[in-house]
């Protein structure tokens, strides 16, 4: 065999996996509170609103709460996850461009 | 010493190691220097600090940033031990929130990190701050900038093409690092302004899209360059007119000597390019004026807004003097969402 040599691995260690249980999913839609997170890139307002038009005529969802990001690029604000977990029981996250 | 890291058995031979580390995502497609027990031992000696320290999780995947995963990727880079804490520093630098650490790594932007070196760490390392410092030519730049890359690949876990979703990339991502030319001015070097004194070294990180060129050798005054520089940062596409944040100015020293003989000074000149830098209105897609708007609180209060100023305010210009002979400045403009961290060295240099 030609000649061999041993190198470090380079690669970060990530923290070791949490175990995360979803949250519990209401049994029906009724009068559920439904929170519509706009992460600012253009046009996620417009299809969050779309978004609301087209539920509100289906389903018997009890309240629309409008949310939206300091800026694409920033995380999520902490007190705002707070604000959204204490105010809605699902939230949809719009991610467009 | 006692080393943690995972051992991989490799070919001796330079084109087996490297397609060994291109198949494995760790390289930048350039040949690399095998990451040796006995190599990385010496990096780790040199930064003072022990192997298994932790300097913080680097996202996307949170890799844990150790002094010996810092020593490993700087080792693969070609840097000598003695850069280590230039690496060590600037690796501290970028989890001040601030840098939106998160957002730089993640984004589809042109962004590389700029490495600035202040202080008597320039002379002790051979950084070069002159002719072609943004170029090659220079082993500490070359090879601190290439690590930092290292690191936040392989440690971070941005890789391109695939984690790292620039739709461009640009060439400063395979190396950016560079000094001040502190001794090209009478003014006191970007680390002094920010509260350290001159004899301390520092680093500053900037998150950094890709240069533009001023070439004003005809301007017979201080001003005249100061109205090149203003209009090259007037780019109603960029991060800055969409999201303000912070902008550089590096001056070429020959446009410093012009500015100091008409009594400018770095106030002044921050002053005069913010208020001359803005991009008019008009310059604007619709859409993407309104997007600006939307995203600045300054702007939102003004109706009959004329033009846009593409940083924060004054103090958002990040101005030094660097670079060689000839009559050019440099306009850098970032990410937007960031603004640049500088950080003492904990670590004394002579020379």
């Amino acid at each position: 065999m030609a000649k061999t040599l041993v190198i470090l691995d380079p690669s970060g260690i990530p923290p070791p996996l949490e175990k995360v249980r979803p949250a519990a999913r209401p049994a029906s839609h009724e009068g559920v509170r439904l929170g519509l997170l706009d992460n600012t890139k253009p046009n996620s307002d417009k299809l969050l609103r779309r978004l609301e038009e087209r539920l509100s005529g289906k389903y018997p969802i009890g309240s629309f709460t409008h949310y939206r990001k300091g800026g694409s690029a920033l995380p999520l604000e902490e007190d705002l996850i707070d604000r959204m977990a204490a105010e809605c029981d699902f939230v949809v996250n719009a991610v467009p461009d | 010493m006692k080393l943690d890291s995972v051992r991989h058995e490799v070919a001796e031979s330079p084109l087996e190691l490297l397609e060994y580390v291109m198949e494995r995502g760790w390289g930048d497609g350039l040949p690399v220097i095998p990451p040796t027990e006995e190599r990385v031992a010496a990096m780790v000696e040199a930064s003072g600090r022990p192997p298994e320290e932790s300097r913080g999780r680097i996202p996307h995947l949170f890799g844990d940033a150790t002094i010996e995963k810092i020593a490993v990727n700087a080792a693969m880079a070609g840097c000598r031990p003695e850069y280590m804490p230039v690496l060590v520093t600037a690796v501290d630098a970028i989890f001040d929130p601030i840098y939106n650490l998160p957002g730089v790594q993640g984004t589809t932007n042109c962004i590389a990190q700029l490495i600035v070196v202040h202080g008597p760490a320039r002379g002790a390392l051979g950084v070069n701050c002159k002719e072609n410092l943004f170029g090659q030519g220079w082993r500490a730049n070359a090879t601190i900038g290439r690590a930092f890359r290292f690191i936040l690949q392989n440690i971070g876990g941005a890789k391109p093409g695939d984690t790292d979703r620039s739709t461009f990339g640009h060439q400063g991502k395979f190396s950016s690092c560079i000094g001040e030319n502190e001794e090209a001015s009478p003014w006191p070097p970007l680390h002094v302004e920010r509260g350290l004194e001159r004899s301390d070294s520092a680093v500053t990180v900037i998150a950094i899209d890709p240069h533009i060129m001023v070439n004003d050798a005809a301007s017979t005054d201080g001003e005249g360059v100061l109205q090149s520089i203003a209009s090259s940062m007037m780019q109603a596409g960029s991060n800055n007119a969409l999201f303000g944040g912070e902008m550089v100015v590096v001056l070429g020293p020959e446009h410093v000597d012009m500015l100091v003989r008409d009594g400018w000074d770095p106030p002044r000149i921050k002053a005069f390019l913010y208020e001359r830098g803005r991009v008019p209105t008009f310059l604007f897609a619709p859409a993407n004026l309104e997007r600006a708007r939307g995203r600045r609180d300054d702007l939102m209060a003004q109706e009959d807004l004329e033009s846009v100023p593409v940083v924060d305010g004054e103090e958002s210009i990040c101005l030094f003097v660097a670079g060689g002979l000839g009559k050019h400045s440099l306009v850098i403009p970032t990410f937007g969402t960031t603004h640049s961290v500088t950080r003492k060295m904990d670590f004394s240099f002579t020379g």
